[in-house]
């Protein structure tokens, strides 16, 4: 097949020792940037790009998405090990992941997260491989009024996300709602509760507030307890995940890949809004939905499965159309300007050992992660050993580090500890942080989406249902609110 | 008691004579400040001038990145500074004069002086590929002829590809079209690319795949000359409308010494002459533009006076 002699060209120029060498190093450095709270994998691939210019560019390229794909590896470890998500994207892995390593099964969790990214990597890379340009011209058709409507279906999943009383998710999604709103507003150019701060105009910023709301907050609740008593249950079972947590996440895996490859596709959707998908997925079919959230390995396995094919799927509008659904892809899409390459359906023909290339790295650096992560998981265990009165002062230092690394400002910081406080008196009255997360993350997009398409059709709200896909998703969205509410009622109805 | 008073009498004359010796600058490294995120256009602009300034600024040049709403954490940082002429900021039409006019900032261009401009950025107006027109003028006919119909996006309201836009429409005499603002000129050209916007006006190094791809056609560039990247398309001015260039130049707070801002002028343009900097930059698809400061600052007014009226005109801005 063409495809297979595409790809012997892409392996004959990965098994170069040089291109070998810059994808492993951008993978291991990719790893610690994703460990590390707050900067990011975008901020390690500027600061590494000028050093790319005496590269080719096949090799600047492997390097760069290397820091990509090893940022979204080392993002769970954290979210795992201290519930700080270390990218976006890993906040939902904080949700049943630390409950695991609380219950000290930190190790099962920690290599769940690795098998389950290099699985659903593995898939999202065939995906790209063979679906690329017809999967590319069916993202272009995602016009305002799909995104809205693909938004709203997100945003019905607030209500998977939550253990608790519903209204009180909903508060807190009205509250992500209502922080999304902060900033200079696209559609109007008018700034909107930014009290005349300047570092408000871009909005609040949703990196700062994940730190605090779920790293400074735990660190806080933690610490009001005392400080002798174990937050990590000394015994630790077992390092990797067992033939009865493989048995149960084989569906996980399964629909989290595919979860995260489509709508890591869409530019603008992603990796972040991916793994809450497959999260409230998962507590949809799952057989026993209430126990998500005290830490099960379904709700690793699926959201992490997500948003790594989530990585794959964005560079799918890039390579084939030279279009940047994320702010990754955007600076790659920069470096490949620089190294004088037009990413774009021409590369393949004129390029085909760079795309080609790039594609085989993808496999290759999913290999390289799998085995990096794998012996360090003994590594990671053992730091919840540390005593925690001292494990907890290093983690804020690490998040102060982070927060300022994001935009070299106290605000920032700033921001972060607000939110900490908040996050802690939130969580004493019963709020759970995980649907602000999300409506904070959509609401921009489901703002702007909304008013782009009324602006669109003139006014007319039948632009949602006059459009196919949009109208789809519509009925999506209606059919899911109206069985979980159905669902709730008829159980009291009973009684 | 006599020692010690001479002692001090010593320190001191030598302390004022240091302080007098203004040909002395530089003696210490000199930083860019660049209000935009690193990996970006503007920062591997600057990078390269970093690079290839050592031998004309007489010290090393860094650059550091103080992102943050929207460029201006960075201009703020860098008035509040000290004006000794190591401190130095990338401004641009936008943040520079353009922010101040829509809201309330904590600057304008008064509190800076300009080094000189180092480059322009490349702004044109795309199509989508299946439109009934075929050119710019073409465009222009149809939107006369068919009044709110045209739906154009930029990337977002108040931004310079918006005002262009609207600049266009009133010298055409009055096109009824719908702006869509998006949040960049990357959803934009997506939407465009996608067919669910008629025309956009945005950057143009990412819109040349599409437009190899037959995605988008270029209609016309808004800058006061034609790009080399795609020099078959013609510029505003040649097709009787007005054309903008859109900036980027380097200030220093307004209290720095003269003879200190007229030396880091003379410092910019070798630099931009020197071919270790003009090779990286065409690399990337960038070509040096450098006007000194007594060329500039009429330039620098007379688009202020442009952008206030048409920001006027179409209501936007402070109150």
């Amino acid at each position: 097949m063409e495809v297979l002699q595409h790809l012997i060209i892409g392996f004959r120029v990965i098994l170069d020792p040089m291109n070998l060498l810059l994808c492993f190093l951008g993978c291991l450095g990719g790893t610690l940037v994703g460990v590390l709270p707050g900067f990011g994998p975008v901020a390690a691939m500027a600061l590494l790009l000028p050093s790319t210019f005496h590269l080719s560019p096949v090799s600047a390229i492997i390097m760069l998405s290397g820091i990509y794909y090893g940022a979204m590896y080392g993002g769970s470890t954290t979210s795992i090990l201290v519930n700080i998500p270390g990218e976006t994207a890993s906040v939902v892995t904080c949700l049943d992941g630390y409950q695991m390593a609380r219950k000290g099964r930190a190790g099962p969790a920690l290599g769940m997260a690795a098998f389950a990214s290099f699985i659903a990597g593995t898939i999202g890379v065939i995906g790209l491989m063979l679906l690329a340009p017809p999967l590319a011209r069916f993202a272009l058709q995602f016009g305002p009024p799909e995104y809205f409507s693909l938004m709203f279906l997100g945003l019905t999943m607030v209500s998977y996300l939550t253990q608790g009383s519903m209204i009180k998710a909903f508060i807190m999604a009205a509250l992500g709602l209502l922080l999304s709103f902060i900033g200079t507003d696209v559609i109007s150019g008018v700034s909107r509760f930014t009290y005349d701060f300047i570092e408000l105009r871009e909005g609040v910023g949703i990196i700062p507030i994940l730190m605090g709301v779920f790293g400074v907050a735990e660190i806080f609740s933690n610490a009001e307890e005392e400080m002798g008593r174990k937050v990590f249950t000394a015994e630790i079972k077992g390092l990797l995940p067992t033939r009865k947590d493989w048995i149960q996440s084989k569906w996980a895996l399964l629909r989290g890949s595919l979860i995260g490859f489509f709508l890591g596709i869409l530019p603008g959707g992603g990796a972040v809004i991916a793994s809450f998908v497959s999260y409230a997925v998962e507590k949809r079919f799952s057989k026993h939905p209430q126990d998500f959230g005290t830490g099960i390995i379904e709700g690793v396995a699926g959201p992490e499965s997500a948003n790594n094919s989530a990585t794959a799927g964005a560079f799918i509008p890039l390579l084939t159309l030279g279009i940047p659904g994320n702010a990754v892809t955007a600076l790659l899409l920069g470096a490949f300007l620089i190294h004088g390459t037009q990413p774009g359906p021409l590369m393949m023909e004129r390029a085909p050992d760079l795309f080609w290339g790039i594609i085989a790295s993808m496999y290759v650096g999913n290999i390289i992660l799998l085995v990096l992560n794998l012996p360090l998981i003994g590594i990671w265990v053992r730091i919840l050993r540390v005593p925690y009165s001292i494990l907890s002062s290093l983690i804020l230092m690490f998040c102060i580090v982070g927060a300022y690394s994001l935009n070299n400002s106290l605000w920032d910081i700033a921001i972060m500890i607000f939110f900490g406080v908040l996050g802690h008196v939130m969580k004493k009255a019963g709020f759970e942080g995980a649907p602000m997360i999300l409506s904070l993350v959509i609401g921009q997009m489901f703002e702007n989406a909304f008013r782009q398409s009324l602006l669109l059709g003139d006014g007319s709200f039948l632009i949602f249902i006059k459009r196919p896909i949009s109208a789809v998703l519509v009925i999506i969205s209606v059919f899911l609110i109206f069985t979980a509410t159905f669902r709730k009622r008829l159980p009291q109805t009973i009684q | 008691m006599r020692k010690m008073f001479l002692f001090v009498m010593v320190v001191g004359l030598l302390g004022a004579l240091t302080s007098l010796s203004l040909a002395a600058f530089p003696e210490k490294p000199i930083q860019i400040i660049n209000p935009f995120a690193a990996g970006g256009e503007t920062d591997m602009i600057l990078r390269i001038i970093a690079n290839a300034a050592p031998p004309h600024f007489g010290q090393s040049v860094v650059v550091v990145n103080k992102t943050g709403g929207g460029g201006s954490v960075g201009l703020q940082f860098v008035v509040k500074s000290k004006p000794d002429g190591y401190t130095i900021v990338s401004g641009s039409l936008a943040t520079l004069l353009l922010h101040p006019l829509m809201e309330k900032m904590p600057y304008s261009y008064k509190d800076f002086k300009v080094i000189g401009q180092f480059g322009i950025s490349q702004i044109g107006l795309f199509s989508k590929a299946d439109a009934p027109w075929k050119d710019f003028q073409g465009f222009v006919k149809y939107a006369k002829e068919h009044p709110g119909e045209i739906k154009y996006g930029s990337a977002g309201a108040g931004t310079i590809g918006h005002l262009l836009m609207e600049s266009i429409s009133f010298t055409a005499g009055g096109l009824k079209m719908t702006h869509i603002p998006f949040a960049g000129s990357a959803p934009a050209l997506t939407s465009l690319a996608g067919g669910h916007i008629h025309v956009s006006i945005g950057d143009v190094p990412p819109a040349i795949s599409l437009i190899e791809a037959k995605k988008i056609s270029p209609l016309v560039i808004t800058n006061t000359q034609r790009v080399k990247t795609l020099a078959n398309v013609p510029a505003l001015p040649e097709l009787g409308y007005k054309g903008v260039d859109v900036w980027k130049a380097l200030l220093v707070p307004n209290e720095t010494p003269p003879e200190v801002v007229k030396y880091l002028e003379k410092a910019l343009e070798a630099t931009l002459k020197d071919q270790n900097c003009i090779a990286p930059l065409v690399k990337i698809g960038q070509e040096p533009d450098f006007i000194g400061t007594e060329k500039f600052t009429p330039k620098m007014m007379e688009d202020d006076k442009w952008l206030a009226e048409i920001v006027a005109k179409l209501g936007l801005g402070k109150k």
